[in-house]
């Protein structure tokens, strides 16, 4: 028989995660708490769109409550494609969905991008994401099981350029790892809401091309320019 | 030395044949009328690289140094923007259709978008001029 109890709280919960603007992920406790590994991806692309994934790995014992679990995390998309991997020893569950445009402004979220229309003269187009993750927990007492059994959300972000600057607050049983463009945060769950910061710049080879290219034009006219001049300049005899 | 052994020397020496000059084999007949051929082929025949390499060198020797005029420069200044374009717009798109989902680079939907747009253009057109024409 289902638990009455436990419906209403894992609602009263969602609700309170719901009215929670400050955040913008938000992964339910219990999706963390009987999963093996939660991973979330984010992939940030130069023109501000972006992909989204999750990807559960629990025992085959949940595997009628994972996609309900995996539901409820928001993200500010709507979960699209769903696929799941029956393995002998663990399920594997995801859900992906595109993001038209990241928000650009925001306290839960923003990405914000240096491109040329605002610093012309840089070399390197910079992008800052900025982003609250957070946990609907289902009783008082979750943060310290998190802390008990150790728990924590992987979360992995891909930005457009290589990656300059990570960080998490509070740090406090958190890690970052950085790679190229990619940066791995392990989030402890027992820490209610953390505040992600990640920048990374690229280099603006399509718009350093062009102006190679107008430079190389003027360089040309004005050597024609000059040779006519000195062509047509009377000599002594 | 007297004569007759000059003449047993010529007897007994080595029966060769005369040397005379031998033309280089032709695959092609001199023409009848006794003019020589002015083209000789090769001994060996050439090989299927050193006939593509001349074919490709002997286009390549039509086309002339490009002049850099304004207009040159205009041209290749749209086509290297819109190259530009279309690597900085190549994020994917996911596009739905009756539960099918296709998932493809902005950029080339955006040049499909175009292709479709002219395709149904120029269709639309030539059946106004098939019409006309009845």
């Amino acid at each position: 028989m289902a638990d009455p109890g436990g419906a209403w709280h894992r609602l009263l919960s969602l609700l309170q995660a719901i009215s929670q603007r400050g955040l913008w992920a938000t992964v339910p406790f219990a999706l963390l708490v009987n999963s093996s590994i939660t991973v979330l991806t984010l992939t940030i692309e130069p023109d501000g769109s972006a992909h989204r994934q999750i990807s559960v790995v629990a025992a085959p014992y949940f595997r009628d409550q994972v996609p309900g679990w995996t539901r409820d995390v928001r993200a500010d998309a709507d979960w699209d494609m769903a696929w799941a991997v029956n393995r002998e020893d663990d399920f594997v569950y995801n859900r992906d969905a595109r993001i038209a445009a990241l928000p650009e402004s925001g306290e839960a979220a923003a990405l914000t991008i240096s491109d040329v229309a605002q610093n012309p003269f840089s070399l390197y187009t910079t992008y800052r994401w900025h982003e609250v993750v957070g946990y609907s927990y289902l009783y008082d007492s979750d943060p310290a099981a998190a802390e008990a059994t150790n728990k924590s959300l992987i979360y992995e972000i891909t930005m457009p350029g290589t990656v300059t600057n990570a960080t998490v607050t509070p740090a406090t049983g958190s890690s970052t790892k950085t790679e190229g463009p990619k940066v791995v945060f392990e989030l402890a769950a027992s820490q209610g809401q953390q505040t992600i910061e990640v920048e990374a710049s690229r280099l603006r080879w399509g718009y350093l091309l062009v102006l190679a290219y107008l430079a190389a034009y003027v360089i040309y006219c004005s050597a024609c320019t000059l040779r006519h001049w000195l062509r047509i300049q009377p000599r002594k005899i | 030395m007297t004569d007759d052994d000059l003449d047993l020397d010529l007897d007994l020496g080595p029966e060769t044949p005369p040397v005379t000059p031998r033309a280089r084999p032709t695959t092609r007949e001199a023409p009848k009328s006794g003019v020589p051929s002015a083209k000789v082929m090769a001994e060996r025949k050439p090989g299927v690289l050193s006939r593509v390499g001349s074919s490709v060198s002997g286009q390549l020797s039509h086309i002339s140094r490009p002049n850099w005029s304004f207009r040159n420069f205009l041209i290749v200044l749209a086509v290297l923007v819109s190259l530009v374009v279309l690597a900085e717009n190549w994020a994917a798109v996911r596009i739905s259709f009756l539960g099918l989902r296709l998932e493809l680079p902005k950029a080339l939907a955006f040049l499909l978008n175009i292709i479709l747009g002219g395709a149904l253009t120029w269709f639309w057109l030539r059946r106004g001029v098939a019409a006309r024409e009845e």
